[in-house]
């Protein structure tokens, strides 16, 4: 969790709060109830003490010059364990359910979601991970045993970690390609954040081609004297390719192979892929 | 080139747009001045080169680091079994290992 660099936590949600009542998470454990969670159809036993949000100081107001922003909330890729969760023993404590195990494939999506989230900063201002830990998540563990990467850990780790500073509004010139519900889809979903401290800029890209690997050229002038510091690829050759305990299949190569000439960049991007290029200013 | 893309436009994957856009089109809320001059192109190609639209990129915005929040719900072993996990030798009374979570 440190790792991920996550600012914050919404808790408690979801449909667990519909029917959830704050009193009986609260006062001596053994005094608590077990109670009936009838979103999930699993026992409640309320020995996790809850925080309780203060959340009714909402206030209207009439007119205002404010302008409104957006709380991303309760995103990711949620599929996997729709079917088998329906064959949960129901009215158990903590069964494992929603516990999605995520593709290299899951892993370009969340990718290609990260940078949507960057491309609309100006008016997105939280967003919400859903999850963080073993339901929908990055981070998978074994009770009592060992915890691990999820594929989809990567992209919102290093969105996390490179992805904040000035977003800044790039031009995108991309190959597109019809798909049964879209038209027009580029292959290219990228963005590029800068760092105002150490003038770094660090791009984002996914190559969402399934097979084809496309050269990427970005044009920097302006930017001053950069140098490649690294090229991250997230890539696999098959898509539905997943981690497990000891087995850390799909997790990022740090040899790219990008490189600068000048002030442009170029990079073989394969298909598909998750690539983060850092660029740190060039030592005078 | 193209050079007053209004602050908070979608410029990204709308750039055939913005270079077919008429002066009278573009946002009355483009301010010149406030914007830094930097480019940014990023072009995509098929190993043969082939045409390419360009026009220029500016600052969308400053990354609010909520935006990489996330949720625990009260669900499945989102929290018994991973945040509170009775078996977790140090443990507090509510379970919660808060040794690593103040660390």
């Amino acid at each position: 969790m440190k790792e991920l660099g996550v600012p914050f936590i919404r808790y408690p949600g979801g449909n667990f709060v519909s029917g959830y009542d704050w009193q009986d998470g609260v006062g001596p454990v053994e005094k608590r109830p077990r109670k009936k969670d009838l979103a999930w159809r699993v026992v409640e036993p309320n020995t996790f003490r809850t925080v309780i949000a203060a959340c009714d100081l909402a206030r209207a107001k009439k007119r205002s010059k404010k302008t409104l922003h957006l709380s991303f909330d309760e995103w990711n890729v949620w599929f996997h364990s729709l079917e088998t969760d329906k064959k949960v023993e129901p009215r158990t404590v903590a069964p494992p359910i929603l516990e999605d195990v995520y593709t290299f494939e899951d892993a370009v999506m969340v990718g290609c979601l990260m940078i949507t989230l960057l491309r609309h900063v100006d008016r997105v201002k939280i967003a919400c991970l859903a999850q963080l830990v073993n339901a929908i998540a990055p981070i998978m563990t074994k009770t009592g045993g060992p915890a691990w990467k999820q594929t989809t850990f990567y992209p919102f780790l290093h969105a996390s970690r490179f992805g904040r500073g000035i977003v800044l509004n790039a031009a995108i010139d991309s190959p597109r390609h019809d798909t049964r519900d879209f038209s027009g889809v580029p292959a290219l979903e990228a963005t590029a954040v800068l760092d105002e401290q150490s003038g770094g800029i660090t791009i984002f890209a996914v190559n969402r081609s399934p097979r084809e690997q496309f050269d990427l050229s970005v044009d920097l002038r302006g930017f001053g004297r950069l140098a490649v510091a690294e090229h991250l690829v997230l890539d696999h050759a098959d898509l539905k390719a997943v981690n497990t305990a000891g087995s850390e299949k799909v997790k990022p190569r740090s040899n790219g192979g990008a490189r600068l000439d000048g002030a442009r960049l170029e990079a073989r991007l394969p298909g598909p892929s998750w690539n983060v290029i850092r660029l740190a200013p060039a030592l005078a | 080139m193209d050079s007053t893309i209004a602050r908070g436009e979608p410029a990204a994957y709308r750039c055939r747009d913005h270079v077919h856009r008429t002066a009278a089109e573009r946002p009355a809320t483009a301010v010149l001045a406030a914007i830094p001059t930097v480019l940014l192109y990023l072009i995509f190609q098929r190993l043969v080169a082939q045409g390419v639209a360009m026009t220029s990129g500016i600052k969308q915005g400053r990354t609010d680091p909520r935006i990489f929040g996330s949720f625990i719900e009260h669900v499945g072993r989102a929290v018994y079994g991973a945040c509170s996990n009775p078996a977790t030798p140090r443990r507090t009374p509510t379970g919660f290992d808060e040794t690593s979570s103040t660390s």
